[in-house]
């Protein structure tokens, strides 16, 4: 009896915890756990040097283990996440990046690692 | 020995404690990501919503003990021995690789895992509400997402898709012939409407097979457009369904003897699920605890609830390489004509002409 109970609330639980991914999205910029499948088309291309050095093709899929450009069906704000995830974990080195993308067929923008702070 | 056979048959969905039309789902959903590479292509924690994902093990060392219980969990669900805990492993394995790899983030990866581990935490006379939560859930976060985002509703995500991303000459040439960004407008609409209607009409009986069929239409009609399947999310998106069927101990079946396709069904039947009533009139009729039909709604019935057109299709669609793609959409399309009512109807007219009877010889 015990066991179903507990069962039953891993459940119940694991789809509060959904209903709270999809209630967050609607105050954050990334759709993380949203349910928000192909929501959004963004084409996109990563630039990054480390130390002075612009990194290869091959480099930075490594490093972020995404296509370093090619289309997105999640957001460009989950793509930034991403790089600030994997940039903000420290490191010794000068990384810049520079992302290129479009989003849902708008003009050229771009987004830059290390951020500026806000004004 | 074969006792153990039998029990290994995918076919036969007796004999556990899960429901049939989950059992069929699970096993369904379990090839989908066979066939599809979801075990090959298990990612590695990387960057991970959850840190200790990557400290507490080496990332390999975490990534190889996901992929044993992706896959020895898979299995133990798809030959039904102990099918909730192979469905636990296999989707806790799903969800976990997801969190642990923000940069390979998949809904269809997503989905899978949580279907697979409240198929897994499901217990008898648990119901099937947790279930069918999960599934209204995933239609109601999608109408949330695209109601709030306003390149939705002015063509601009669909403009973007169909001849930014994908060139659709089909989508092109059509949109042509309306003002701009008109179509794209209208399938951004048509979409909206589809899931909000599909997340709003499941958890209601009255309008529950509407919502189905409305999904079914839906998804099928996302596959032709756009040509692709998105991974296993077409097929776990549209198995999902099974969860809303109602529950069925055994099905009577009357007439059967005269109809071929139903004939075929009950010889294929692992599970006797289909009770054969050798006092069959000329009509075909079943009837089961949601109710009595006949004609060709019976012959629907008894195609729904057997698994082998099941087996049949999905498999089939989803070897299909991306160059016969347009095939896999023709063949959701001739599945779904083929369970419309005048299809249903005529097949299920009697073929086999009764024996004359000895005044008229």
């Amino acid at each position: 009896m015990t066991a179903d109970r507990l069962r039953a609330a891993a459940a119940a639980l694991f789809l509060l915890a959904q209903v709270a991914g999809v209630v967050r999205a609607r105050f954050v910029p990334e759709s993380w756990f949203s349910w928000a499948p192909h929501d959004r088309q963004v084409e996109y291309r990563l630039e990054v040097t480390v130390g002075g050095r612009a990194l290869s093709t091959g480099e930075i899929a490594e490093r972020y283990r995404m296509p370093p450009s090619g289309w997105n069906s999640h957001g460009v704000a989950d793509l930034k996440d991403v790089v600030r995830r994997a940039e903000s974990r420290g490191g010794d080195e000068a990384v810049r990046v520079v992302l290129f993308y479009r989003d849902n067929g708008r003009p050229e923008a771009t987004w830059r690692w290390p951020e500026e702070p806000r004004r | 020995m074969t006792g153990l056979l039998a029990r290994l048959d995918p076919l036969r969905l007796s004999g556990t404690a899960l429901p049939r039309s989950h059992l069929m789902a699970g096993r369904l959903l379990a090839l989908g990501l066979v066939i599809e590479g979801y075990v090959l292509h298990l990612p590695r924690p990387h960057v991970s919503f959850v840190p200790a994902l990557e400290t507490m093990l080496p990332p390999p060392v975490t990534k190889a003990i996901l992929l044993g219980s992706l896959a020895g969990g898979l299995v133990l669900l798809f030959i039904g021995i102990l099918p909730r805990l192979g469905a636990f492993l296999a989707g806790a394995a799903l969800v976990i690789a997801t969190i642990a790899c923000p940069p390979l983030y998949a809904n269809s990866r997503l989905y899978s895992g949580c279907v697979l581990l409240l198929l897994g935490l499901w217990q008898p006379g648990s119901g099937t509400t947790l279930l069918r939560a999960q599934v209204v859930l995933l239609y109601a976060g999608a109408t949330l997402s695209k109601l709030f985002d306003v390149d939705w509703w002015d063509g601009r995500y669909f403009d973007a898709w169909m001849n930014g991303k994908l060139r659709s000459p089909l989508f092109g040439a059509a949109a042509a012939l309306l003002p701009p960004l008109a179509l794209a407008k209208l399938c951004g609409w048509a979409t909206i409407l589809a899931e909000g209607f599909v997340a709003v009409g499941l958890p209601f009986r009255k309008t529950r097979v509407a919502a189905v069929v409305a999904g079914l239409l839906f998804h099928v009609g996302a596959l032709a457009l756009a040509g692709e399947d998105f991974g296993v999310f077409f097929y776990a998106v549209t198995l999902s369904y099974l969860f809303f069927a109602e529950p069925e101990d055994r099905l009577s079946v009357r007439g059967a003897e005269r109809v071929p396709l139903a004939r075929w069904l009950v010889a294929v039947d692992r599970d006797r699920f289909f009770i054969v009533d050798p006092a069959g009139g000329g009509t075909l009729e079943v009837s089961g605890a949601v109710g009595h039909r006949t004609g060709g709604a019976a012959l629907r019935a008894m195609l729904l609830a057997s698994p082998l057109p099941y087996f049949l299709l999905l498999p089939a669609m989803m070897v299909l390489p991306a160059t016969l793609a347009p095939l896999r959409s023709t063949l959701a399309v001739a599945a779904l004509l083929v369970v419309s009512p005048p299809v249903m109807d005529r097949l299920a007219r009697a073929t086999k002409r009764p024996p004359p009877s000895p005044d008229l010889r």
